[in-house]
């Protein structure tokens, strides 16, 4: 891994927070996320801001609607179209300079450019570009929720794990084979070479989240997102795919942003929690405070309204009245108002929280009750960044088509050259 | 309102008539019925403004319980005694032909449900938990005749026929025992009609059995709609209007509609996010209170099952491997299945990380179920025995029935209770510190 030297020539306009989060692997600052649709703008996305610390899994909790999964999408630059950023950055290895690491000498011919594994905003690179698909997949790879449709059925398991792998570390199909079986067998599947040449149809519910496993490792990613991966299977498989997702990740290091709405599986797998509603995180700690010290009103009546074993059972369960307001509607002030058994009138109803420190490090809170969340002053929406970030954009993306057009022309000449030589 | 006269087959007008009735719901507020009152009055905000709707869309208990009360009032004639025998199975079966060859012929059969017995007594809650593929949901179904079973009895004690096996019954019989079976499906979405108003939709069992027709039909439909917890003047939107837990709702209403003794619950609440689960289940046991309910819930959710069940069944690949009362079940099973589907349970609580016992392999398909005990490719105690011999379900402890030749030897381990959660959601505090 590269050193992590503080880089004091950060260029202007880069957050003052990324240097002193070099231990993370993703910093997500003040995130934005628009689908303007004919019902209206959904705004699933109300200014997030949180890091995946490298090495440990971090976990993202929330019901539906709570942006959770667009959060995923964001960073891996496949938001759903029209969906787009509006506002906030996010980071990848903050800290690490240009020259850290450069990959893969011998690159296969038509894949994205070398990229050097180090800091880049992923919010201002092009969704199309080469700097982002030297990211995607092979830096921070993704599972998804249904095994099923994510795996292509016209293609072997084998091939489609090949593909990433010729894509982004080797030209060598054999090469790759071996190392798509190797994935299949550390994945935990039998016979890993018949495996490698069957059809996703043929595989149960649980090979076919094992197989999207072994694709997303077979880069060997810095940062894995998984979102939902337990979601579809069942108890015993859940069990088994969790069981292994811990295994590999102790075994490669890597970091892990683990999307679920299930507690249980939180509290099973997490090193930290962040607890998602309606496009804000409302609170974030270890996963020992989130469960044994919930601050927020929305964390405890959660945790209250799912059934425990060994519960009474003529104790009925907490209610949270009401449920997530429909997307296009905007809800003032705290957006757990509306349901919150505490809500402030004249507060909650009308000022945004802001996050506070409570307790112990690195526990914070969005809600009025604690102290420090109610800003001294309202806080508009923000559109300070949005000028500067403008700028980035266009300059990223005059750069991009520099580098395209660049590319363009040496593909030209080598045309010519063998046309010359034929 | 009357609601004795629900059963007797009023002669209903005709459909097209009822249909607009409910339809056009601005006959709606004219008649303040006795059941309920109007909140609409009271509430003067319209609930979209304050960004609040779902909120409004609850009712308040005083309201409900009034509902509630006229409806217990209907129920006092021919139900099933609480504790009588409500319904048995015996040797339920039911294979899908698998058909192949030259001229489409069977060449097997996949064994979905493949000879389950059990009793349910009026009153309680018997869940059926397993894996997807094991059998729970075609069970239920086959109950229900809504898939015709290849073999078995159904004997369904109805408070009017008397005793009638439900595989056996004649269309006519069939039709005159359904009222009283019920089912409420796992998709909110996909299972109510999204061109009816929500007050055809809840109105229309009644229709299809003429029970009532009319004024009537529209005070019944109130009266259902408070019951659920939701207002009377919703019976004129449509299904698109609501939340999913909302919609499920408008699912167990519909579902009482004809006053049910036995309500199968398909999943029920799956498809709900955590908060909104609760909400539904909460509603379930208070109707079962209220209203003597008998269910059979289906899931695959063990913490949802243990819950809300009195007994369980649990089912792999088509049979029934084991039956106990709840709490006996999570304590101390007897079957290595079952040892297996607790242990893997994740539990919420991050001091309890157990490693779940991990079974290898996956469910064999019951097209081609292996030889002897159908869990022996999986179980990590099995011996020769488990490998030709198939274990019958025998009764190995009081009202404890277990399918294992080693049910009484094994020191199976069942799950920890999790310490109670002693933390309260914060009530508002005093408006003394700090204004805005």
């Amino acid at each position: 891994m590269a050193d992590t030297i503080a880089d004091t020539s950060r260029e202007e306009g880069a957050p003052a927070y990324a240097s002193e989060a070099q231990d993370a692997v993703i910093d997500v600052a003040d995130l934005y996320v628009e689908f303007p649709t004919v019902l209206g703008v959904v705004r699933a996305l109300n200014g997030v801001t949180y890091r995946v610390p490298r090495g440990k899994v971090l976990g993202v909790v929330g019901e539906s609607g709570s942006g959770k999964s667009v959060t995923a999408r964001a960073i891996m630059q496949i938001l759903e179209k029209p969906g787009h950023i509006t506002n906030g950055e996010i980071w990848y290895r903050p800290g690490e300079r240009k020259d850290a690491v450069e990959r893969s000498a011998n690159r296969p011919k038509h894949s994205p450019p070398p990229f050097t594994s180090a800091e880049a905003d992923i919010a201002t690179l092009d969704p199309e570009g080469d700097e982002i698909r030297g990211i995607r997949g092979n830096e921070i790879a993704m599972i998804f929720q249904e095994p099923m449709t994510s795996l292509n059925p016209l293609y072997t398991i084998g091939n489609q794990i090949e593909e990433g792998i010729l894509l982004h570390q080797t030209a060598d199909k054999n090469v790759a084979h071996q190392r798509c079986v190797e994935m299949l067998r550390q994945v935990g599947m039998p016979n890993p070479e018949r495996i490698s040449q069957s059809y996703p149809h043929e595989l149960s519910g649980g090979m076919r989240q094992r197989a999207m496993i072994a694709m997303a490792l077979s880069c060997r990613p810095t940062m894995l997102i998984a979102d939902e991966p337990t979601t579809a299977l069942d108890v015993t498989t859940e069990a088994q795919i969790l069981e292994l997702m811990r295994e590999l990740q102790r075994e490669t290091g890597m970091s892990i942003l683990f999307i679920t709405h299930s507690m249980g599986v939180v509290a099973q797998i997490c090193d930290d929690v962040v607890v998602m509603y309606l496009g804000r995180i409302v609170e974030r700690a270890s996963v020992e405070e989130i469960f044994y010290n919930p601050k927020h009103p929305y964390t405890i009546s959660l945790l209250r309204s799912i059934p425990r074993f060994g519960m009474s059972k003529d104790q009925p369960l907490e209610v949270i009245h009401g449920s997530v307001p429909d997307p296009y509607s905007r809800v003032p002030g705290c957006p757990f108002h509306p349901r919150c058994p505490a809500a402030m009138p004249g507060i909650c109803d009308k000022i945004v929280p802001v996050e506070a420190p409570i307790g112990a490090p690195g526990h914070g809170v969005r809600c009025h009750l604690y102290e420090g969340c109610t800003p001294t002053k309202t806080v508009a929406e923000p559109s300070a960044p949005a000028r500067t970030r403008k700028e980035r954009r266009a300059k990223a993306a005059a750069d991009a088509k520099d580098a395209r057009d660049a590319a363009a022309r040496d593909n030209r000449a080598t045309m010519i050259d063998d046309s010359k030589g034929a | 309102m009357p609601t004795e006269d629900m059963r007797p087959e009023t002669p209903a007008g005709p459909q097209t008539e009822l249909g607009e009735n409910v339809d056009t719901k601005d006959s709606l507020d004219a008649p303040a019925s006795t059941a309920v009152d109007d909140p609409a009055a009271s509430d003067a905000a319209p609930p979209e403004a304050t960004g609040q709707s779902e909120e409004d869309l609850d009712l308040d208990d005083a309201e409900r319980e009034s509902a509630v009360e006229e409806l217990q009032q209907g129920l006092k004639t021919e139900r099933v005694p609480i504790g009588d025998m409500l319904l048995e199975v015996r040797d339920l079966k039911k294979h899908f032909p698998i058909t192949g060859g030259f001229i489409r012929h069977q060449i097997g059969a996949v064994k979905a449900v493949d000879g389950v017995s059990f009793d349910i007594r009026k009153g309680e809650t018997f869940s059926i938990v397993g894996e997807s593929g094991c059998g729970k949901s075609t069970t239920g179904r086959a109950i229900l005749q809504l898939e015709k079973p290849t073999g078995g009895e159904v004997i369904f004690n109805d408070p009017k026929l008397g005793k009638i096996d439900l595989v056996q019954a004649t269309r006519k019989e069939l039709k005159a025992a359904r009222p009283n079976l019920q089912i409420i499906f796992q998709d909110p979405y996909a299972s109510l009609d999204a061109r009816m108003t929500v007050g055809r939709i809840i109105a229309e069992p009644l229709v299809i059995n003429k029970v009532m027709s009319g004024r009537a039909l529209r005070d019944r439909v109130a009266q259902l709609l408070t019951i659920v917890g939701m207002r009377p003047e919703h019976a004129s939107r449509y299904p698109h209007a609501f939340s999913g837990g909302q919609r499920q709702r408008l699912g167990i209403a519909r579902a009482l509609a004809l006053n049910p003794e036995l309500i199968i619950c398909d999943e029920a609440v799956s498809a709900l996010d955590v908060s909104v689960q609760a909400q539904v289940l909460n509603l379930l046991e208070k109707l079962q209170q209220e209203l003597g309910l008998t269910y059979i819930f289906i899931s695959h959710d063990l913490s949802v099952i243990e819950h809300i069940s009195d007994r369980v069944a649990v089912m792999y690949v088509g049979k029934v491997v084991e039956v106990a009362p709840t709490a006996e079940l999570f304590s101390r099973p007897r079957m290595p299945y079952t040892e297996a589907l607790l242990s893997s349970v994740p539990a919420p609580d991050p001091r309890n990380r157990v490693k779940p016992k991990i079974l290898i392999g996956d469910v064999p398909s019951p097209a081609n179920p292996p030889s002897g005990c159908y869990f022996h490719t999986r179980c990590p105690y099995a011996k020769d025995i488990c490998k030709t011999d198939a274990p019958p379900l025998r009764e190995v402890a009081d009202d404890h029935y277990a399918a294992c030749h080693f049910a009484d030897e094994l020191e199976l381990k069942g799950v920890n209770a999790l310490p109670p959660l002693d933390i309260q959601v914060p009530t508002r505090p005093q408006m003394a510190d700090s204004t805005a």
